[in-house]
């Protein structure tokens, strides 16, 4: 059976001013997969997630998501956002509420109804669930280290349990104990909830573990978008110089002694 | 997909048979309350929930049933989550799992009574009004320091940047302040000789205009200007500055932003105020001696004359005096509450009202000093 496609990316083409950034650009995320997606600095990652959720306008192309179409005709903003959350690469939190009421402002937005209590718990839930102690819901976001921040945008993606969630670069900043449990929990959230894990990572770590595909953005295109053994085995230069250099083999050393441990 | 609903059988063993999408989309939220309710009445007695109906699980539903199950006598017991609940499906046992680990309830803590909390905030603004007061007086020798030593070491001296303010807040503002100038001017000629139109006394108008735009409105009305436009633009940029750590970085690099952030600023508005206020005596004459001659038959050539010889020079030189000093309040307040901007984007827009506030405060508090001071003199 073929995977279905819950994103579907065609010929894409982003531009600002004279630099083109994507270019005939396609991809496609199936559902229920933690899709890796790796690229130079630069190469238009965070460009192409804000091109599916909507918030960049491409200049041509065709871009759908849980098979509502996002570009040329804009789905409405209702429609889709109760169903993904976003992680943005620096947390974007809203600095003039608390944690607590950053991560209950969808919960409210979707749900006006809910009761204080109702809220208050669900937030305390996700807040622990992304690994977040106690007491850190009264706290203001500028109050918080950059890993912590991480992890409330975390809990404020998770809080209406999205169908996709889109991560820009989540474990970047965290310690690798942190990150390791980062992956374990987006992990499990996948398994659990059936969530489909759209992540811009540079941790080649969370890419082994975590990563059902692997989507190579390069020359403003995704030069291929599959599973890693096969994204390795391409002779693509940039692709061996990222996987073959001495990170990348290191990582993947690492790796393959703990599998066998 | 179904709504979530619940039925209960109350009893010694009391039972819940929870069917449908227990979800967030599904209505959690309607049926919460109702659940609490039943959670008070069965306190402490053996719990059973069937979950044989539940066609669907998140995260939510997951926390609402074990937060249930856990308030129904001593169930908090990690090591069997799942006790207490029938029919379980593979799928919504991890959940069911997962929530148990992690029931933790941000609450509030309750307001206290109001009496108090309205003490404590005039407390607390007392105390501010003080230390601010202080902090602002420490910055402002802090500023002349660094201006002394810029002097004294002219390489620290930075014509880019003090060019730049000096446009943005100089120049762009001409027309703006010559068209307000001119305009006062007229109103003041205008409103003038009605009134002295019943003594007779018309002519007297060119006085008027003279003394009061020279002396009083043509700076003042500059320095409001200024503090409304380039006060609130230096807090501005210097407050979301501090907010993206950009002055931390420049005190890691060694660069004191007194220097490169405040200095340039101070010195831009030194001598930006003075030509803006130089202008508006100019047109504030421009615009009474128009009036003058278009409504009240006074011939520029008598305007002119009478300008020169009654209104002395003096009441220049005292409007001119006001004008550094007024820019260099301004531009002091505007990056000291630019510096003062601490966590939040919110901070940042209060800051910038406080910094209108405070310059538009003390150019008026300046002004009247200075007016006691030349009335003292005499001048
Ligand atoms: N709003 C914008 N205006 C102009 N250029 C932009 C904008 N956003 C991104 N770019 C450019 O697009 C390119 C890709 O950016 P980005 O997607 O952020 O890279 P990365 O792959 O590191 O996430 C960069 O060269 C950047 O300069
Ligand atoms: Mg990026």
């Amino acid at each position: 059976m073929a995977p279905e496609n819950i994103i579907e990316v065609r010929g894409v083409r982003n531009q600002f001013g004279t630099q083109v950034v994507h270019k005939d650009l396609d991809l496609d995320v199936h559902r229920g997969e933690i899709l890796g997606v790796v690229g130079g600095s630069g190469t238009g990652k965070s460009v192409l997630l804000r091109t599916i959720v909507g918030l960049q306008i491409p200049k041509a192309g065709k871009v759908e998501i849980l098979g509502k179409q996002i570009y040329p005709k804009r789905a409405s903003a209702k429609e889709i956002n109760e169903d993904i959350g976003i992680l943005f690469q620096d947390g974007a939190l809203f600095s003039s509420m608390t944690v607590a009421e950053n991560v209950m402002a969808p919960l409210r937005e979707h749900h006006p109804e809910i009761s204080d209590e109702l809220a208050e718990e669900i937030a305390g839930m996700k807040l622990s669930l992304s690994g977040l102690n106690e007491g850190v819901g009264e706290k203001m976001p500028s109050e918080l280290s950059g890993g912590m921040r991480k992890r409330v945008a975390l809990a404020r993606a998770m809080a209406l349990d999205p169908k996709i969630l889109f991560l820009d670069e989540p474990t970047a900043g965290l310690d690798p104990i942190g990150a390791a449990k980062f992956d374990e929990l987006i992990m499990g959230l996948r398994d659990n909830l059936g969530l489909t894990i759209f992540m811009v990572t540079h941790d080649l770590d969370s890419l082994i573990r975590a990563t059902d595909r692997v989507a190579v953005l390069a020359e403003k295109q995704v030069i291929i978008n599959a599973p890693l053994d096969e994204v390795r085995r391409s002779n693509h230069p940039w692709i061996q110089e990222y996987f073959g250099g001495p990170r990348g083999r290191a990582a993947q050393g690492s790796n393959l002694a703990s599998q066998s441990a | 997909m179904s709504k979530a609903e619940f039925s209960v059988e109350d009893g010694p063993a009391p039972r819940i048979e929870a069917r449908g999408g227990w979800t967030m989309a599904d209505g959690i939220a309607r049926i919460d309350a109702q659940i609490r309710k039943f959670t008070e009445t069965t306190l402490d007695k053996p719990l059973i929930i069937d979950m044989a109906g539940v066609d669907n699980l998140d995260t939510s539903g997951a926390m609402v049933l074990q937060r249930t199950m856990q308030a129904c006598g001593a169930r908090a017991d990690l090591s069997q989550p799942l006790k207490g609940f029938e029919n379980v499906s593979d799928h919504h046992k991890v959940l069911l799992e997962q929530a148990a680990g992690n029931l933790v309830s941000c609450e509030t803590p309750p307001p206290r009574a109001s009496w108090l909390v309205v003490l404590e905030r005039v407390g607390q603004a007392t105390e501010n009004i003080l230390d601010e007061a202080l902090h602002i007086m420490s910055f402002v020798g802090a500023v002349m320091v660094r201006m002394f030593e810029t002097i004294r070491h002219p390489g620290r001296f930075r014509p880019t940047s003090v060019v730049h303010h000096m446009e943005s807040a100089g120049l762009n503002a001409l027309f703006i302040v010559g068209l307000m100038s001119f305009l006062i001017g007229a109103v003041v000629a205008f409103m003038g000789a009605t009134v002295l139109a019943e003594f007779g006394a018309e002519v007297f108008a060119v006085e008027l205009v003279g003394i009061s735009v020279l002396r009083e409105f043509g700076v003042l009305l500059t320095a409001i200007l200024i503090a409304g436009r380039s006060g609130s633009s230096f807090t501005a940029a210097i407050g979301s500055m501090k907010l993206r750590e950009e002055i931390d970085a420049m005190q890691a690099m060694g660069i004191d932003p007194l220097d490169a952030l405040v200095v340039p600023r101070v010195l831009a508005l030194l001598i930006a105020v003075p030509c803006l206020a130089f202008l508006a005596a100019i047109l504030g004459l421009v615009g009474g001696g128009a009036v003058c001659a278009l409504a009240l038959d006074i011939p520029p050539a008598l305007f002119m004359a009478r300008t020169q010889e009654i209104i002395v020079i003096d009441n220049f030189i005292v409007g001119m005096v006001k004008a550094p000093v007024f820019g260099f309040a301004i531009a002091v307040i505007g990056c000291y509450q630019g510096m003062m901007v601490r966590g939040s984007a919110e901070d940042l827009g209060r800051r910038t009202t406080i910094s209108v506030v405070q310059s538009l405060f003390l150019v008026i508090l300046v002004d009247a000093l200075f007016a006691v001071f030349f009335m003292e003199l005499d001048y």
